[in-house]
């Protein structure tokens, strides 16, 4: 189980989750930690802690990095009406089989049953997305897909199969 | 029916309110749940609402199949191999020491050899759970120290499925040199099995009980554990075991992170019932009888946590509160101890075990943590001069 991204600093905490220290400008240490729990730590100087809920630490990443992010109540409560549909997103690695290739060379809808509603580069969302258009690595692609179709979608784009 | 399930009821509320108020001066929960089911047990004065732990055989299974399961689906190698060097190095010093010197303590008894095995493991082994709670409580997570203990706890965990499997062929009803081998030998040969379908077949088994909805995941990963957890037991490995490498074995298909937060939920409410049941047997008056053996070992556990944690600040360079920490955490006891005796009660070991075991976990569950939060205490313990700084 690890779909943890390696980002450099960080530190796992086996079982607990990932520690990620940081400096801040005056060269003071900070360590953030990102619980398996959804729970986020902010460990600031003289040992206070601040704790954050999923929503929230999403909330600030989304802020902090001036980037659009999903905001997680929204793909709950559109999962939530729409029971079986589920919002996901996922950034394309750079060893992608879909990098480089179109929606619509890529035949998504007809091979995998989804549908990309939107894509997200840097800070440009591009919905809807051309289709025409080829992917590039780090690509966000935000898709609408039945419960079960995710996982072979997501298979599909990295994997090709 | 209806007096089953209000004494079942009273029961949870019981070990929740005891808890609570534990919490509130920084308990864990495992001793309080003991406490609550030997307060509503047949050995004390007062309420009793369950007669016999049989009344609960089945439930606490469920809690012991559960703890384990969680096991297996949160391990990960990538965890071990993180630590690098240091960690394997102390960590596997610290239980070389730690099972030996119980293993030594347990013939010393004199109570048998079975149980001497049975009291390496159960003094041996950390509690993840009371590790993970108490450095989460102190907010220590970010502290130099903490990887290395919890990496101590993950490498634990491993030990503790090994252990197990080594031990239940020891315990099964092999009349002998030639059955037990052969005992052994199935069982073995099923954990290979199991090991081989963990490395190769998780795709497979990935199909059975992965992308669905919820609902059905639940019921098929359920399925999965107690239907891997009961041929194991059937085959001599013990349910304890079986249950762990189903976990292994689900950690590796796409449904891996779904299924861990599922199941926290059913570990908390079973494995509650699990200690619950554990302490409706213990008998006070079975205790006293082995007052001096049980202190003899928590010293032994106290002496030996100092020693393993100067010995693994010597690998990793950690300074004297840290190591500090590292011991009073890491000397913390819980649900291996009462797991081994748990499994084992079938095979007619000495019944001072159980107590010993009882007196032992319930002392070092509420001393790991108060030593925890007064590291700066032991610290002064540790001469300055063992430690590299």
């Amino acid at each position: 189980m690890s779909d943890d991204i390696p980002i450099p600093g960080t530190t796992r905490l086996p079982g607990v989750g990932l520690r990620l220290e940081l400096t801040d400008i005056d060269g003071t240490a900070l360590q953030v930690v990102r619980r398996n729990d959804g729970v986020a730590e902010l460990h600031l100087p003289d040992n206070h802690v601040i704790r954050l809920d999923e929503d929230a630490s999403h909330t600030l990443a989304a802020f902090m990095s001036g980037r659009y992010l999903m905001p997680p109540e929204l793909t709950t409560r559109l999962s939530d009406a729409l029971s079986c549909l589920r919002f996901d997103w996922c950034r394309l690695a750079p060893d992608a089989f879909a990098v480089g290739k179109s929606i619509e060379g890529l035949e998504i809808r007809a091979r995998t049953g989804v549908t990309i509603v939107a894509i997200l580069r840097g800070s440009i969302p591009m919905v809807p997305p051309d289709p025409t258009m080829s992917l590039a690595a780090g690509d966000e692609l935000v898709y609408a897909s039945p419960e079960h179709l995710a996982e072979g979608f997501e298979r599909y784009v990295n994997e090709g199969t | 029916m209806a007096r089953e399930l209000m004494a079942l009821g009273a029961s949870f509320l019981l070990a929740g309110v005891l808890a609570r108020g534990g919490g509130k001066v920084g308990l864990p929960t495992i001793p309080l749940f003991i406490l609550a089911g030997m307060i509503v047990g047949p050995h004390t004065p007062g309420a009793v609402l369950f007669k016999h732990p049989d009344e609960l055989e089945l439930l606490a299974a469920f809690g012991l199949i559960f703890l384990l399961f969680h096991l297996g689906v949160e391990f990960s190698v990538e965890d071990l191999v993180a630590g690098g060097r240091p960690l394997l190095a102390s960590a596997g010093i610290r239980l070389l020491l730690n099972i030996g010197c119980g293993v030594a303590f347990g013939f010393a008894l004199g109570w048998g050899s079975r149980e001497a095995l049975v009291i390496a493991g159960a003094t041996g082994l950390s509690s993840s759970a009371i590790v993970t709670k108490v450095l989460v409580e102190l907010r220590r997570l970010a502290n130099v120290e903490s990887p290395l203990i919890l990496g101590t706890a993950v490498m634990e965990d491993l030990f503790v499925a090994l252990y197990l499997a080594a031990l239940a062929p020891v315990f099964g009803k092999a009349d002998g040199v030639a059955e037990s081998l052969w005992l052994f030998a199935r069982a073995a040969g099923f954990l290979v099995l199991l090991a081989l379908v963990a490395r190769y077949g998780a795709g497979w088994i990935g199909k059975l009980v992965s992308g669905v909805e919820d609902e059905l995941l639940i019921v098929s990963f359920i399925g999965f554990a107690f239907l891997v957890a009961g041929l194991s037991a059937e085959i001599g490995v013990s349910e304890a075991v079986g249950a762990f490498m189903a976990g292994l074995i689900l950690a590796r298909t796409p449904s891996a992170r779904r299924i861990e937060r599922f199941v926290l939920p059913l570990r908390d409410a079973f494995g509650a019932l699990f200690f619950f049941a554990f302490g409706l047997s213990i008998d006070p008056a079975g205790i006293s009888e082995i007052v001096v053996p049980a202190v003899a070992a928590i010293l032994m556990s106290l002496v030996l946590a100092l020693v393993t944690g100067v010995i693994a600040a010597r690998f990793t360079g950690l300074d004297r509160l840290a190591t500090a920490n590292l011991a009073a955490t890491l000397v913390s006891r819980g649900e291996f101890a009462l797991i081994l005796v748990a499994l084992t009660a079938g095979a007619g070991l000495d019944p001072r075990l159980s107590p010993f075991v009882a007196l032992y976990v319930l002392v070092l569950a509420v001393l790991s943590p108060i030593l925890a939060t007064r590291s700066h205490l032991v610290a002064r313990v540790i001469p300055s001069r063992l430690i590299r700084t």
